[in-house]
C-alpha cells in the first residue's frame, strides 16, 4: 500500500497540476506538485522505517498491464532500492520547491510541475518496478519528461533543439532496450525480473554456446540502452545540450532522475546480465569517466561544467556497477545526487543573481555578493572534488576499493578524481572567488529563501551524507564488498586536495589559458562527437528520407500513374479500332471468322 | 399443324400478331402515335404471360420449334423487355417526333424472332429467327432521319449483318453437308473437318449478333443512332436471342470428345478478347450512348464467360440475363429522359441537382452495370464467376475482375458527372418512361437484396 | 439480433438524414453512438448475437452475421470514431447528401465486421467504397478529383481478386460461410492462392508498402472528418479481413508467404516512418506515420502469434483513436494558419497552449510512449513477432527513434521557437471533440488488457510457438 502510494503521489499530482493547475495562481500550482513529491518522500521515509524494523520486501500487485507474461502493475522494493527511493523523492522534492521560486514568473509553471511529478514518477517506477517491462516504461516516461522540460521555454528554438535531441538519442537506447527485452521475453517467456534473476542465475553457470551467445547479445542491448539513458560514451551528445532548460531540471535530470537510471538498470539486473558485458560497462565507464573530466576542464559555461562531470561521474558508477561493487555505485549515485543538486541549484542561483550569465569568465567575486549560495555551491564542489570530509570523498574510495585488483580501472578511477578535483576547483574559483569581470556580477543579488533553504539542505546533505554511510550510520541495503585499504584511502584524499589546491591556485585570479587554444577549444566541443553524429547519422537519415521521397515514393505514384496511362493508352488504341469503315469492319469480322474456321478446321 | 403446336409457338405468335395488327391498325385508325406504343406493350406482355399457359407438349411443328425452361424464360424476358421498352417509346416517339406505329411494329417483329431463336429446335428455324430479329433492327435503326449519322449507321449493320448472316447460312450449309441434317441434336455427332468448320461459321454468325468482340463493329453505330428506346430494346433483345442459339448450340456440342473443349475454348477466348476490348473502349467515351453501347459489348462479355463454362451455367446466364435486360432498360432508359438524346458526359453536370430521383437511379443502375453489392449486378457477376470457376477458368475470372475495376473507372465518371456542378436539365414531372427507369431501378436493387425468388425461377432454364 | 441491428440502425439514420436538414449531424452522432452502444451490450449481454438467413443459395452465399469480441472491439472503435467524425464536420454544404452518406458508410462498415459469410463480407467491403468516394469527390480538397479515382481503382483492383477468390471458394468448396469453410480446411499445400487472392484486398485497403501510391493522396484530398474515419477505421477493415479470413481461413498459406510478406511490412514502417520526416504538408505528415504505424500492424498479423495478433488488435484502436485526433488537432491548426503546411506555423505554442499540449499528447502516443494505447500496441506487437521473426522485429524496432523524429520534430516546427503564426486557442466546442480521444488513448494505455482479453480464442493461432 505504502508502495503504490509512493509511486501513485507523484502522478497524482502531475494530473491536476497539468488539468486543473489554471484555477490556481502559479505559485499554488508549484505548491501542489511540490507537496505531492513531498508527500511520496513521506511514504519512502515510512518504508525505510519499516526496513529498518526487518522487512526484507515489499510488493504491491496493482493488476495486469499487457498481455504479456509477467508484463503486470506490479511494483517491489528491496532493501536495496529504498535508499534510492529516499534520495529520488527527498532530492526531488527539494527542486521542486526550488523551482517555485525560480520559476516564480514564468508562464508556463503548470505544464513544468506536472512534468516534474511526472519525472519524479517515471523514475520511481523504474526503481521498483517488478519487472522489465514496467522498468521500461519509467524508462521512456524519463525520457519524456526529459524532452518536455529541457525543451520548456518553447519560444528559444535551440531548447526546442536540444530537446529533441535528448529524445531521439534516448530513444536509440530504447530502441536497443527493446531488442534486449524482446531477447530475454525469448530465452525465459517472461518479462518479470525475479523470475529472470530465478531462471537465468543458475543457467549463467552451465551456458550452452547458443543461449551465451544470446544472453551476451541481449546484454549487450540491455547495456546500450543503460549507456543511452545515462549519457555514457558514445550517446553521451544529448546531456550537454539539455542545460537549455530550466537549472533546476538540470539538477532533476543529473542529481535524482533520469541519467542514474542506467545505473539504477545496471545494480538491479547486475546478476542477470552477461558478466563480460557488465565488465564491458565498466570499460566503457572509466572511458567515458577520463573523457568528460578533460572536457568539463575546459568549458566556460558553468552549467556545461557540471554537466560534463555528471558525464564524467557516472562513468564512476559504471565502473562500480560493472565489477559488481553494487554498494559503490549506488553510494556514489546518492552522493552524487547531493552535491550534484546542491552544486546545479547553486548554478541556478548564480543565474538567478547575475541575471541568467552563464560565462565563468565573465562572473568571479559572488562570494561576497551571495554568501549563502557561496557556502552552499563551496560544500558541493567539495563533494565533487571528493576532499574529505564530503560525501564524493567516501563515496570515490568505495569505488576505488571495488577496482583494487584491476590497475587499469584503478588508475583511470583515481585520475578522474583528481581531474574532477581540478575543474571543480576551476569553477568555484571563478564562480565566487577571482574578481568580478562584468556588471552583472559585480551586481549581483542573493536568492530568495525558498530557493536558498532547498539549497543549503542539499549541501549539508553533500556535506554529511559519505561519513553517515562510511561510519554505518545510514546503512545503504548492500554491504561494501571490499574495504579501502588505509593507502588508498591516503592516495585519494592527497590526490584531491592537491588537485582541488592546484585548481584554486591556478584560478583564484581569474580565466588563464594553460594549454593551446585547439586542444581547449577541442575538448570544449566535445572532442567534435556532435559533428561525428552529425555526418555519420543525421545527415544520412535525411539524405535517405530525401532519397526515399524523391526517388521510390515518387515511383510508388509513378508505377500507379504507369498502369492508369496503359490502361488510357489501351483504350485509345482499341477506340482506333472503331475506324468507321465499313470494308475495315468487313475485313476484320471475315478475318475474325476466318481465323475461327482455321481453328476449327486444322486443330 | 396442332392446336398443342400453335401453344408451343404461341409467344411467338402472340408478338408476330401485335405486329401485324399495329400495322393494320395504323392504316385503318388514325390514332394518336402513343396509342400504339401502349399497345405493342400490351402484346408484348400478353407475350410473356402467355407463357405460363401449359402447353401440353416440349416440341412443335416436328421438332423445330420446342418449348422448354429456357425457351420460356426467353420469351418471358423478351415479352417483358419489350414492353417496357415500348413504354419507354411512349414519351420518346412523340417527342422525336417518330412514326410510333412503325416503330412498334418493328419492335414487336423483331422480338417475335428472338423468342423464335430461342425455341427454335434445327439450325433453319435459328436463321429465320435470326433474320427475324435482324431485319427489323435494321431498319429501326435507320428511322431516326433527324439523326447525323443514322442512315449511314443502318447501312454499315445491314451490309454487316448480312455477312454474318451468310456466315451463318454457310456454317448451316458445312453442316448439313457434314451430318446430313439441321436438327441441333445433330451437331454433337460431328467430327469431320467441314461439320467442325460449319460449327466455327455458326459460332462466328451467333456471335456477331451477341455483338462479341471481334464481331461487334456494327453496335456501337448502331446503338448511338437507333431511337434511344429501340437501342434498349436491341441491346437485350438481339443478346437474348443470339446468346439463347449459341448456348443450345453449345449444349449440344458438349458430348463427348474433344469438340466441346473446342467448342468452350473458343468461346473463352472470344469472351477474353470481348472483356479487355469493350471495356477499355468504353473508357475513354465522351458520348454516354456510346459509352452505353461498348458497356453492352462488354456485359456480353461475362455472359460469354459463363456460356464458356457449358450448359452447367445455365442458370448462371439466365440471372445474369435478367440483371442485364432491367439495368439496360434503366440505362437507356434515363437518356431516353433527357432533352438531349445523345448526351455528351460532360452534359450531365449539375443533373444531380435539378433531378436528384433521377441519379440515384442511375446510380443504382451504374452501380449495378459495374457489379457493385448491394445491387443485383454484383450477384449476377458473382455467380457468373462462380460457374466459369467451377470450370477451372480462373483465368478468365481474373480477366474478368479486373475488367470490371476498369468499368469501374467510366461508370463512375458518368456518376460524379452527375455530381458536378453546372446547369443540367429543367426537373420535369413524372412520366411513363420515368416509371419504367425507377421500376428497373428497383428491380436491380431488390434483385440485389432479396435474390431468392428468380434464382429459383432460373435453375429451371437449361439451354 | 444484435449483429443485424448494428447495420440496420446506421441505415435508418441515413433515411432520416435525408428528410432532416437541421438535424442531419445530430442523428449522424447518435447512429454512430448507437453502433457504440450495440457493440457493447452485444459484448457485455453474452445474449447471442447471430442471425443467419438464406439469402443467394444457388451462389453459395447466405446472410450470416455475428458479433464476437474482436468484431465488438472494432466496432466500438468504429462508432468513436463515427460519432467524432460527425460532430467536427460543422461546416459541410449540402448537409442532408454528406451525414446520409456518412450514416451508410457507418453502415457497410459495421457491415464489414459483422458478416459470417464471404459473399456478405464482399458486399460490404465493396459498398464503403460508394460514400467514402463521393464523400471525398464532393466535399474533398483541390485534388480530390485525381485521388478520388486513384483511391478507388486501387482498392477496387485489390478487391476484385478478392472476388475472384470467392468465386473460387464458392465453386470448389459449396458454401462461404466462415464458419463451414473454417470447419473444412483447404489442405495445407493448396493454401497460399487464395489467401493472398484475400489478401490482395487487404494489402491495399491497410495499405502495405508498396501498395500505398493512394494513401498520400487520399489523406490530404479528403475532408477532414473523412480522412479521420478513413484511416480510423476504413484501414482496419483490413487488419479485421487479414485476421479473420486470410489467417482464419488459411493459415498455413500465410505462414508460407509470411516471410515475404513480414520484410514487405518491416521495410514499410521504416519508410513511411523516414518520409514521414521530410513532410510540410500536415496532412500527408500524417499519412506518413499511418504508412509506418499501418505497417507495423501489418508486419505483427503477417507473423501471426498470439502476442503478435493481441498486439495488433491493440494497436489498431490506438492508431484509430491517435489518428483521429492528430486529424482533428491539424485541421484545428490549419484553421489558425489558414494553411496545412508545417512551414506556416511555427512557435504556436505561445498563443495557443491547449491546442500545443493536445498535440504533444497525441504525438507522444502517436510516437508509442508507455502509458499511451501507442506503447501498448506497438510494444506488443513486437514481443510477438520477435518470438517468429527475430530478424524483422528488431528491423522494425528502428522505428521508434524515427518516430520519435518525425512526432517531436513536428511539434517543434509547429509550436515551438519564435512566435510566427498566432491564432485563437481552443474553444470548449473544439476542446471536447479531442478530449474524449485523449482519455481513450490514455485509458487504452493504461488497461489494455480490457480491450485484448475480449479478443476471442479461435481468432488466435491456436498452437503457440514453443520455445
Amino acid at each position: 500500500m505504502t508502495l503504490a502510494l509512493l509511486v501513485a503521489l507523484p502522478l497524482a499530482g502531475a494530473v491536476p497540476t497539468a488539468v486543473a493547475g489554471g484555477l490556481v495562481g502559479r505559485r499554488t500550482v508549484g505548491s501542489i506538485a511540490t507537496l505531492f513529491i513531498a508527500l511520496s518522500f513521506g511514504a519512502a521515509v515510512a518504508m525505510a522505517q519499516a526496513f529498518a524494523a526487518g522487512k526484507t520486501q515489499l510488493v504491491a500487485e496493482l493488476g495486469p498491464w499487457l498481455p504479456i507474461r509477467g508484463a503486470d502493475l506490479s511494483l517491489v522494493i528491496t532493501p536495496v532500492t529504498v535508499p534510492l527511493v529516499l534520495m529520488v523523492t527527498g532530492v526531488s522534492t527539494l527542486i521542486a520547491l526550488y523551482s517555485i521560486g525560480y520559476l516564480a514568473h514564468d508562464t508556463g509553471v503548470r505544464r513544468y510541475f506536472a512534468a516534474i511529478d511526472l519525472f519524479v514518477f517515471a523514475m520511481l517506477l523504474i526503481v521498483v518496478a517488478s519487472n522489465l517491462l514496467l522498468l521500461f516504461a519509467g524508462w521512456e516516461l524519463v525520457g519524456l519528461c526529459s524532452y518536455l522540460l529541457i525543451a520548456h521555454w518553447r519560444d528559444r528554438p535551440a531548447a526546442a533543439a536540444a530537446g529533441v535531441k535528448a529524445f531521439v538519442v534516448n530513444r536509440v537506447g530504447d530502441a536497443a532496450f527493446l531488442v534486449g527485452l524482446f531477447m530475454f521475453l525469448g530465452l525465459v517467456n517472461t518479462v518479470d525480473l525475479a523470475e529472470i534473476t530465478r531462471r537465468v542465475q543458475p543457467a549463467l553457470q552451465q551456458l550452452t554456446v547458443e543461449a551465451n551467445a544470446q544472453l551476451f547479445a541481449a546484454s549487450v542491448l540491455l547495456l546500450i540502452g543503460a549507456l543511452a539513458k545515462s549519457a555514457q560514451l558514445p550517446l553521451h551528445v544529448w546531456l550537454p545540450d539539455a542545460m537549455e532548460g530550466p537549472t533546476p531540471v538540470s539538477a532533476l535530470i543529473h542529481a535524482a532522475t533520469m541519467v542514474t537510471a542506467g545505473v539504477v538498470l545496471l545494480v538491479r539486473l547486475g546478476s542477470v546480465l552477461h558478466p563480460d558485458v557488465l565488465f564491458g560497462a565498466a570499460i566503457i565507464g572509466v572511458i567515458t569517466a577520463l573523457f568528460a573530466a578533460v572536457v568539463a576542464l575546459a568549458q566556460i559555461d558553468h552549467k556545461r561544467v557540471l554537466a560534463w562531470s555528471t558525464i564524467s561521474q557516472i562513468g564512476l558508477m559504471f565502473v562500480g556497477a560493472g565489477v559488481g561493487a553494487a554498494f559503490a555505485a549506488l553510494f556514489h549515485l546518492i552522493a552524487h545526487a547531493f552535491f550534484k543538486a546542491a552544486l546545479f541549484l547553486g548554478s541556478g542561483s548564480v543565474m538567478h543573481a547575475t541575471d541568467e550569465e552563464l560565462d565563468i569568465r565573465r562572473l568571479g567575486g559572488l562570494a561576497r555578493r551571495t554568501p549563502l549560495t557561496t557556502i552552499a555551491f563551496a560544500c558541493g564542489a567539495a563533494g565533487l572534488a571528493a576532499l574529505p570530509p564530503a560525501a564524493g570523498f567516501f563515496s570515490k574510495e568505495a569505488i576505488a576499493a571495488a577496482v583494487m585488483d584491476r590497475p587499469i580501472l584503478l588508475v583511470g578511477v583515481l585520475a578522474t578524481s583528481a581531474l574532477s578535483a581540478l575543474y571543480a576547483a576551476r569553477l568555484f574559483a571563478l564562480v565566487f572567488v577571482a574578481p568580478p569581470s562584468s556588471d552583472q556580477a559585480r551586481h549581483a543579488r542573493e536568492s530568495p529563501p525558498v530557493m536558498l533553504v532547498p539549497l543549503l539542505a542539499l549541501a549539508a546533505g553533500a556535506l554529511v551524507f559519505g561519513a553517515l554511510v562510511a561510519g554505518g550510520t545510514v546503512p545503504l541495503g548492500v554491504t561494501p564488498s571490499a574495504e579501502a585499504p588505509l593507502a588508498l584511502s591516503l592516495t585519494s584524499a592527497a590526490l584531491a586536495l592537491a588537485f582541488a589546491a592546484a585548481g584554486l591556485a591556478i584560478y583564484w585570479r581569474g580565466p588563464r589559458a594553460i594549454v593551446p587554444a585547439r586542444v581547449s577549444n577541442a575538448a570544449r566541443a566535445g572532442f567534435g562527437f556532435d559533428t561525428l553524429y552529425l555526418a555519420a547519422a543525421v545527415i544520412p537519415v535525411r539524405a535517405i528520407a530525401q532519397v526515399l521521397e524523391q526517388g521510390s515514393e515518387a515511383l510508388v505514384q509513378l508505377i500507379a500513374d504507369l498502369v492508369g496511362r496503359a490502361v488510357i493508352a489501351g483504350s485509345a488504341l482499341a477506340r482506333r479500332m472503331q475506324g468507321g469503315y465499313v470494308r475495315s469492319y468487313e475485313a476484320l469480322l471475315l478475318a475474325a471468322a476466318v481465323a475461327l474456321l482455321a481453328y476449327w478446321s486444322i486443330r | 399443324m396442332t392446336a398443342s403446336d400453335l401453344l408451343v409457338a404461341l409467344p411467338v405468335l402472340v408478338l408476330a400478331a401485335g405486329a401485324c395488327l399495329v400495322l393494320l391498325g395504323d392504316l385503318l385508325v388514325h390514332a394518336d402515335g402513343r396509342a400504339w406504343a401502349w399497345v405493342g406493350a400490351a402484346f408484348a406482355l400478353a407475350a410473356a404471360v402467355c407463357t405460363a399457359i401449359p402447353a401440353g407438349a416440349d416440341a412443335a411443328f416436328a421438332g423445330s420449334v420446342r418449348r422448354d425452361g429456357a425457351s420460356i424464360f426467353v420469351a418471358a424476358l423478351v415479352g417483358a423487355t419489350t414492353a417496357a421498352a415500348l413504354l419507354l417509346a411512349v414519351g420518346y416517339v412523340r417527342r422525336m417526333a417518330l412514326p410510333a406505329a412503325e416503330v412498334t411494329a418493328l419492335t414487336l417483329f423483331s422480338a417475335s424472332g428472338a423468342v423464335l431463336m430461342a425455341s427454335a429446335g434445327d439450325l433453319l428455324v435459328v436463321f429465320i429467327g435470326l433474320e427475324l430479329l435482324s431485319l427489323p433492327l435494321y431498319a429501326l435503326t435507320g428511322l431516326m432521319h433527324a439523326a447525323p449519322h443514322a442512315d449511314e449507321s443502318a447501312l454499315k449493320y445491314f451490309l454487316l449483318g448480312a455477312a454474318a448472316s451468310a456466315v451463318f447460312a454457310y456454317g448451316i450449309a458445312l453442316v448439313y453437308a457434314a451430318t446430313g441434317s439441321i436438327s441441333i441434336g445433330a451437331l454433337g455427332g460431328i467430327s469431320s473437318p467441314v461439320g467442325l468448320a460449319g460449327i466455327a461459321l455458326l459460332l462466328a454468325g451467333l456471335a456477331f449478333k451477341a455483338a462479341l468482340v471481334p464481331f461487334h463493329f456494327w453496335a456501337p453505330d448502331a446503338y448511338v443512332s437507333a431511337p434511344t428506346p429501340a437501342t434498349a430494346f436491341m441491346a437485350v433483345v438481339a443478346k437474348l436471342g443470339a446468346f439463347s442459339a449459341l448456348l443450345r448450340v453449345g449444349a449440344a456440342i458438349t458430348g463427348p470428345g474433344a469438340v466441346a473443349v473446342d467448342w468452350r475454348a473458343s468461346v473463352a477466348v472470344i469472351a477474353a478478347v470481348t472483356l479487355v476490348l469493350a471495356n477499355l473502349a468504353a473508357l475513354g467515351q465522351q458520348s454516354l450512348k456510346r459509352l452505353l453501347a461498348y458497356s453492352s459489348i462488354a456485359h456480353a462479355g461475362y455472359i460469354a464467360v459463363a456460356a464458356s463454362a457449358g450448359v452447367v451455367a445455365s442458370a448462371a446466364i439466365a440471372f445474369y440475363l435478367v440483371v442485364y435486360a432491367a439495368l439496360t432498360l434503366g440505362a437507356f432508359g434515363i437518356i431516353t429522359l433527357l432533352e438531349n438524346d445523345d448526351p455528351r458526359i460532360d452534359d450531365l453536370h449539375g443533373l444531380a441537382r435539378r433531378r436528384p430521383l433521377l441519379v440515384v437511379a442511375l446510380g443504382v443502375i451504374l452501380l449495378g452495370l459495374t457489379g457493385l453489392p448491394p445491387t443485383a449486378g454484383f450477384l449476377a457477376k458473382v455467380y457468373v464467376f462462380e460457374a466459369a470457376m467451377g470450370a477451372q477458368l480462373a483465368w478468365l475470372v481474373v480477366l474478368g475482375v479486373l475488367a470490371s475495376v476498369v468499368s469501374a473507372a467510366y461508370y463512375l465518371r458518368v456518376l460524379f458527372a452527375c455530381l458536378g456542378e453546372g446547369e443540367g436539365e429543367p426537373a420535369r414531372g413524372p412520366s411513363v418512361g420515368g416509371s419504367v427507369v425507377v421500376i428497373a431501378a428497383l428491380a436491380v436493387l431488390v434483385l440485389g437484396i432479396v435474390p431468392g425468388p428468380l434464382l429459383d425461377a432460373v435453375q429451371s432454364v437449361r439451354f | 439480433m444484435i449483429a443485424s441491428a448494428l447495420v440496420v440502425v446506421p441505415l435508418v439514420a441515413a433515411i432520416l438524414c435525408v428528410s432532416a436538414t437541421r438535424l442531419a449531424r445530430p442523428i449522424a452522432v447518435v447512429a454512430s453512438l448507437a453502433v457504440v452502444a450495440l457493440a457493447l451490450a452485444a459484448l457485455i449481454s453474452g445474449a447471442p448475437t447471430s442471425a443467419s438467413v438464406a439469402w443467394a443459395g444457388p451462389l453459395h452465399a447466405g446472410y450470416s452475421v455475428a458479433a464476437d469480441g474482436l468484431t465488438v472491439i472494432f466496432l466500438a472503435l468504429g462508432g468513436v470514431l463515427f460519432a467524432i467524425g460527425a460532430a467536427a464536420s460543422s461546416r459541410v454544404g449540402h448537409r442532408r447528401a454528406y451525414f446520409a452518406l456518412w450514416c451508410l458508410l457507418i453502415a457497410a462498415v459495421d457491415g464489414v465486421f459483422v458478416a459470417r459469410d464471404l459473399a456478405l463480407f464482399f458486399v460490404f467491403w465493396e459498398a464503403m467504397l460508394i460514400p467514402l468516394a463521393i464523400l471525398m469527390w464532393q466535399w474533398g480538397g483541390p485534388d480530390r478529383r485525381g485521388a478520388t479515382l486513384r483511391f478507388l481503382l486501387y482498392t477496387m483492383t485489390g478487391s476484385a481478386f478478392l472476388l475472384a477468390a470467392i468465386a473460387a471458394l464458392a465453386a470448389s468448396r459449396g458454401t462461404l460461410d466462415l464458419a463451414e469453410l473454417a470447419s473444412r480446411p483447404v489442405a495445407a499445400s493448396g493454401q497460399l492462392l487464395p489467401a493472398m487472392l484475400l489478401l490482395a484486398a487487404f494489402v491495399v485497403k491497410l495499405p502495405l508498402f508498396p501498395f500505398h501510391a493512394w494513401l498520400p493522396r487520399a489523406y490530404v484530398a479528403a475532408p477532414i472528418p473523412v480522412a479521420l474515419v478513413l484511416s480510423g477505421i476504413v484501414a482496419k477493415t483490413a487488419v479485421y479481413g487479414i485476421m479473420r479470413l486470410c489467417l482464419g481461413l488459411f493459415p498455413d498459406g500465410m505462414a508460407t508467404a509470411a516471410p515475404v510478406l513480414v520484410a514487405l511490412a518491416a521495410v514499410g514502417t521504416l519508410y513511411g516512418a523516414l518520409l514521414a520526416t521530410r513532410q510540410d504538408d500536415l496532412r500527408r505528415f500524417i499519412a506518413f506515420s499511418s504508412l509506418s504505424h499501418l505497417n507495423l500492424i501489418g508486419l505483427a498479423l503477417f507473423a501471426a502469434t498470439a502476442t503478435s495478433l493481441r498486439g495488433a488488435v491493440l494497436a489498431s484502436v490506438s492508431h484509430g483513436l491517435v489518428v483521429a485526433a492528430l486529424f482533428l488537432l491539424v485541421a484545428m491548426l490549419a484553421s489558425r494558419t489558414s494553411s496545412f503546411a508545417l512551414s506556416r506555423a511555427g512557435g504556436l505554442a505561445a498563443s495557443t497552449p491547449v491546442l500545443a499540449a493536445f498535440s504533444t499528447l497525441a504525438i507522444v502516443a502517436a510516437i508509442g510512449v508507455p502509458g499511451t494505447s501507442g506503447f501498448a500496441g506497438e510494444f506488443t506487437m513486437l514481443a510477438g513477432t520477435f518470438e517468429r521473426f527475430p530478424a524483422a522485429a528488431s528491423v522494425a524496432t528502428l522505428v521508434v527513434i524515427l518516430a520519435a523524429m518525425y512526432g517531436l520534430g513536428m511539434l517543434r516546427r509547429a509550436y515551438h521557437g519564435p512566435p510566427l503564426a498566432a491564432g485563437v486557442d481552443l474553444a470548449w466546442r473544439e476542446r471536447l471533440l479531442v478530449i474524449p480521444l485523449l482519455v481513450l488513448v490514455i485509458a487504452v494505455g493504461v488497461v489494455p488488457r480490457v480491450v485484448s482479453d475480449r479478443i476471442p480464442d479461435d481468432t488466435l493461432p491456436s498452437v503457440e510457438v514453443t520455445r
